[in-house]
């Protein structure tokens, strides 16, 4: 409806505004000839000018003159005739507003689409997203729960869908934080109390915090949740009482179908424990396999040929490529399934200072490490990067790690030639590092993008390749 | 709603026109004045509408509302804000639109700028204007209408081809309109002197502006789009003589004549008839290059998705637009007086040479264009007329057409000294051909053709540049006298030089480029040297890596010239795998006397890869010419004398007697 006031309210004015002429009490226009006359003006200055500039004799200049002002005369004769003038005639005024109007209106009767609503894609945010969270994607999942949750923030099931798709992509803070509105919800429900207090103990670094541990202790007691009683299991482990954690996790495993979805990593940290603990795995776990007995470092077993072989291996090869994680994972599972716990912590360790500024790696680092067992065994806190106490180490560097710092230099120096790239002098001391550091094929790329960057400058291209040699 | 308004206001400008095409017409017939002045009005409003219904669709496009059936068909969420804006013309609609857009605005500024213009004049003028209008508006709702919407919005749009993503090709069409459009101006006050009777001096005038306005945007519209066939097709030509060029070509041609025997009407009240006459076929050959772009008689890039209806409905307006302008031609122009009477040798004779040529070789291109879809429906047989035929057959002429500009400045109106005239000839022909000598033996080049070439181009530009100098008063007159001459003259003679040195400038780049270039088609595996002209080229390493939505091989090519290195060139070979398409981006670099220019093609399996380098000699230059001839359009526009100089009717009306004298 509105549409159409506003579109008849245009179609009028409109109208009027074109038949406002008729509205005049009188309308009067010359079909003048001063136009005309003003070209002559002009013809007759413009031969001036080019008698003054010597472009034309005196004769022509005359002759010139003449025929323009003869043009003229007939032009100003003209000006009398052909006056045309109106009157005022309502009537017709009228008339042309109400047809102009009623053609637009009908017109767009006829053709257009009355009442179709704009549709901008940002608009159809909500559609968009639920097509992409029906094709599997977690964020747009994440966004309209999100929204949905704005909108009805007394709904428990928008609430516990969120939390749980935040625990599928890794959020655990936001998780826990949803899960919190699930619990205020839900009442004393055991399964989202659980899962609230798991998401506080993953949002806190897998370390089981107080407020969780009561949950836990909570329902341990009155239902034996089965997660309830892992995570008690773990905090004993992580308050440093190793016999406790493994008796729990081996009385869960005893109370659970062996095909339970808890119990892959319940049977990882029993074998890990017993590892640990050096206890026989099989005490704990009686159907444990020849793998996880293996494991575990049982049997008495010491470092069997193969394996021995396998970390001899994984040690030269990260000597020749240090910047390998997964090899250096590779070698702690290896070095602790040899019994060496120390020299698997190392590799860790390793890893860590070789990777200090990536923090994805140092992510999967941490995993491998909890998934190993070592963060329970070694409770150092794991190191992010540079602190104070590097720097007060670096004076004391071996070669090896003088050649990593160089190594983080480098990475550094690429980095910020790839925001900055109008730096030659960068360039060229990027190209010799990667020479000096022996990398040659990163020498090669790093001069291809150095080309690319002044390609066009042949000063610089000289400068370079006097620099550095020839192009690649 | 916005959207819906876009189509409301749209039929508005419709209705509109349709008011804009009758009452004021009847006014200036009946003498009127109330209904002459709707014309003005119903312009303005006729403006307004077209000028919501685009900015409406625009908005449409920026916000990606796929429910509307064009934005779906045409563009994608995920494009750059730019290219969504450039879209709405990238599509066989929205450009319609735009083009009905131009046609509007050049009514507007009639209406606004026309004070000058007699009442009776200024009415029909909009009158014939808008029928032009009504025309297309009924041909945009009934056949191509950009506001159709679609039940069930997808989520998002087809896309664009990532060919015309690039801002070259983006402002191709807009000022391709304003030159088509704007001839419609020159139409309408054709068919307006037609059919009031009245053309002298002052009638050229008025049009004259329209016209510089559009030859200009059509001058800057062909180099653009040349540009980019230049650099992103990769096929190291400017100019194919494709049928599509060529549609935009004539109107150029043909309008390049009509500004000039403005003049001679205008000066001299001659040649009254045949510039009504180039006038309607400016138009018929921008309405030809439309409706032979639109209805899929051709196909090539700027074939949009095609309808018979569509072709068949353009072909029925340029019937009644056409065939009506040249039936009242044929009634009316005979009560039409030439009174301004010219010798042999004089501008005037001059102007008409140049006409006559011009209108030659637009028929020739007309004739290449055409003869090949007319045999083709006769006999189904299907030839191709290309390069070799307007080699031989249109640059003679065009070298002819040259030589007329340049002898052109050197005749006075109604009578010139031939004497003189021969002289100075002569003088700039020795300099010429000693200018020319001196180049080939410079640089050692012998063929005879590209010397010729040579030779017209620099007659071109010294007559122009003498012509320049003696209007300063040179020789004789004190530097300082010459000085403030040059300063003070009219803008339109400083248009004259510009055009006249920009066309020499390109004509001798064309020259060059065609005789001269190097070219060497090969495969190469790395390290390999590859002796172009005075080049060499080396293919140094092929990098394969991803863009933001195609992946890419770029190489490197490292070009020296007795063994200094003058510049590395990039070209890639690009593929965008959500349209299945390829593209090329030529390596270039610009030197002032030439391209470097590097394709790099498909590798052939074994470690090599076809590659093309060419050396382009004068292509720089053919741009600056280009530029030039544009510039020297606009110019000219802002000449004093084409300014609203004169007073307004109504202005003089207040006056208690009429006096013709003029407000400067």
């Amino acid at each position: 409806m509105i549409f159409w006031i506003i579109a008849a309210l245009l179609a009028g004015l409109a109208g009027l505004w074109m038949a406002l002429p008729f509205l005049r009490a009188r309308s009067m226009e010359m079909s003048g000839a001063e136009g005309a006359i003003s070209i002559y003006r002009d013809q007759l200055d413009e031969v001036d000018r080019d008698r003054a500039a010597g472009l034309i004799s005196e004769a022509e200049c005359e002759a010139a003159r003449m025929e323009i002002e003869r043009r003229a005369l007939v032009a100003a004769r003209h000006m009398d005739q052909g006056m045309a003038i109106s009157t005022r005639a309502p009537v017709l005024a009228a008339g042309l507003t109400g047809l102009a109007a009623a053609l637009v209106l009908g017109g767009y009767a006829w053709l257009g689409a009355p009442g179709a609503a704009d549709a901008p894609l940002a608009a159809r945010r909500a559609e968009a997203l639920a097509a992409q969270a029906a094709a599997g994607d977690l964020g747009s999942r994440i966004q309209l729960l999100i929204e949905r949750s704005q909108d009805d923030p007394e709904s428990f099931e928008t609430w516990w869908m969120l939390a749980s798709s935040y625990s599928a992509i890794g959020d655990h803070a936001s998780a826990a934080d949803a899960y919190r509105h699930a619990v205020e919800l839900a009442g004393d429900k055991p399964g989202v109390l659980s899962a609230y207090a798991e998401a506080m103990t993953l949002a806190n670094g897998n370390k089981v915090p107080t407020a969780a541990l009561v949950i836990f202790d909570k329902l341990a007691a009155e239902t034996g949740d089965p997660r309830a009683r892992y995570y008690l299991a773990l905090a004993r482990a992580q308050a440093q009482d190793f016999e406790g954690a493994l008796e729990r996790w081996a009385a869960l495993a005893r109370d659970s179908a062996p095909d339970a979805p808890w119990m892959g990593m319940v049977r990882r940290d029993i074998v890990n424990m017993a590892r640990f603990l050096k206890v026989d795995v099989t005490e704990s776990l009686p159907d444990a396999t020849a793998a996880e007995i293996a494991a575990a470092g049982g049997a008495g077993a010491g470092p069997g040929g193969d394996l021995a072989a396998r970390i001899a291996g994984l040690e030269v090869a990260l000597a020749a490529e240090p910047k390998d994680y997964k090899s250096w994972i590779a070698l702690a599972e290896a070095r602790l399934q040899s019994g060496d716990e120390i020299g698997g912590a190392a590799a860790l360790g390793q890893a860590r200072r070789e990777y200090a500024a990536a923090p994805f790696v140092l992510q999967k680092i941490d995993e491998a490490e909890r998934a190993l067992g070592l963060d329970l065994t070694a409770p150092a806190p794991a190191r992010r990067g540079l602190d104070a106490e590097d720097i007060a180490a670096a004076s004391a560097l071996s070669d090896q790690e003088r050649e990593d710092m160089i190594d983080g230099m480098v990475a550094g120096l690429a980095a910020r030639l790839e925001e900055q790239p109008e730096d030659l002098q960068g360039w060229v001391m990027l190209v010799n590092s990667y020479r000096t550091l022996g990398k040659p094929s990163k020498a090669q790329d790093a001069h291809r993008s150095a080309l690319r960057v002044f390609g066009g400058d042949p000063a610089a291209v000289a400068a370079l390749e006097r620099a550095v040699g020839a192009a690649p | 709603m916005s959207v819906e308004l876009g189509h409301f206001a749209l039929i508005l400008a419709l209705v509109a026109a349709l008011i804009q095409s009758s009452l004021p017409l009847w006014g200036a017939l009946s003498g009127s004045a109330a209904a002459m002045r709707v014309g003005d009005r119903a312009a303005q409003i006729q403006f307004l509408g077209v000028a919501g219904a685009f900015a409406a669709l625009t908005w449409a496009y920026v916000v990606s509302d796929f429910s509307v059936l064009s934005v779906a068909m045409n563009s994608h969420s995920s494009k750059p804000l730019l290219y969504k804006i450039t879209g709405v013309w990238a599509n066989h609609e929205g450009s319609m639109l735009l083009w009905v857009l131009m046609l509007a605005l050049f009514g507007l500024l009639i209406s606004v700028f026309g004070g000058v213009i007699p009442a009776a004049l200024r009415a029909t003028t909009l009158a014939v204007q808008a029928m032009v209008g009504v025309g297309f508006y009924l041909f945009i709702l009934l056949t191509s209408n950009p506001f159709e919407r679609i039940a069930r919005p997808p989520l998002d749009g087809q896309g664009m081809n990532p060919l015309l993503q690039d801002i070259g090709i983006a402002l191709h069409p807009p000022l391709l309109y304003m030159g088509y459009v704007g001839f419609s101006t020159a139409f309408s006050f054709a068919v307006a002197a037609l059919i009031t009777g009245r053309v002298d001096p002052a009638w050229a005038r008025w049009m004259r502006p329209w016209v510089l306005l559009a030859w200009s945007g059509l001058t800057a519209g062909i180099a653009l789009g040349s540009w980019w066939a230049y650099y992103e097709l990769g096929w190291g030509g400017f100019w194919f003589w494709d049928p599509v060029e060529n549609a935009s070509f004539m109107p150029w041609l043909i309008g390049t004549a009509l500004l000039h025997s403005a003049i001679v009407v205008e000066k001299r009240n001659a040649l009254l008839k045949w510039t009504i006459l180039l006038a309607i076929l400016t138009f018929a050959l921008s309405l030809i290059g439309t409706f032979l772009v639109r209805s899929g008689i051709l196909t090539s890039v700027h074939a949009f998705a095609t309808d018979p209806s569509r072709g068949a409905f353009i072909l029925v307006l340029l019937s009644i637009y056409i065939g009506g302008a040249l039936c009242l031609y044929a009634w009316r122009a005979n009560a039409i007086r030439d009174t301004g009477v010219f010798a042999l040798w004089s501008r005037e004779s001059g102007l008409l040479l140049n006409n006559v040529l011009l209108v030659s070789v637009t028929g020739i291109v007309f004739v290449g264009t055409l003869y090949p879809l007319a045999l083709e429906l006769y006999n189904g047989a299907k030839i191709t007329v290309g390069a070799p035929y307007f080699n031989q057959t249109f640059l003679p002429v065009f070298a002819a057409i040259m030589l007329v500009a340049a002898l052109g400045p050197f005749l006075s109106w109604k009578r010139a000294r031939r004497a003189d005239v021969l002289r100075r000839a002569g003088w700039v022909l020795g300099l010429s051909v000693a200018g020319t000598a001196g180049i080939a033996l410079g640089f050692g080049l012998r063929e005879p053709v590209g010397l010729l070439g040579i030779v017209i181009s620099l007659f071109l530009a010294i007559a122009t540049l003498a012509d320049l100098l003696r209007r300063a008063g040179v020789p004789g007159a004190p530097i300082g006298t010459v000085l403030r001459r040059i300063i003070g003259m009219p803008r339109s003679a400083w248009g004259l030089w510009i055009g006249h040195g920009g066309l020499a400038l390109a004509a001798a780049g064309v020259v060059a480029v065609s005789v001269w270039s190097a070219e060497e088609i090969q495969t190469v595996r790395k390290g390999e040297e590859t002796a172009v002209g005075p080049y060499s080229f080396a293919l140094i390493d092929i990098e394969n890596t991803q863009g933001p939505n195609y992946q890419t091989s770029i190489a490197a090519l490292r070009v020296t010239r007795n063994g200094e290195l003058v510049t590395m060139l990039f070209p890639e070979r690009r593929w965008y795998p959500v349209e299945q398409q390829p593209t090329t981006e030529a390596g270039i670099r610009t030197l002032w006397h030439g391209d470097l220019y590097g394709v790099l093609g498909d590798p052939d399996g074994r470690g090599g890869y076809v590659t093309r380098y060419y050396y382009n000699p004068g292509v720089p230059w053919m741009w600056a010419g280009g530029a030039l001839i544009t510039l020297s359009g606009l110019i000219s526009l802002t000449d004093r004398r084409l300014r609203v100089g004169a007073p307004s009717a109504r202005r003089s009306r207040r006056r208690a007697t009429p006096s013709p004298v003029a407000a400067e």
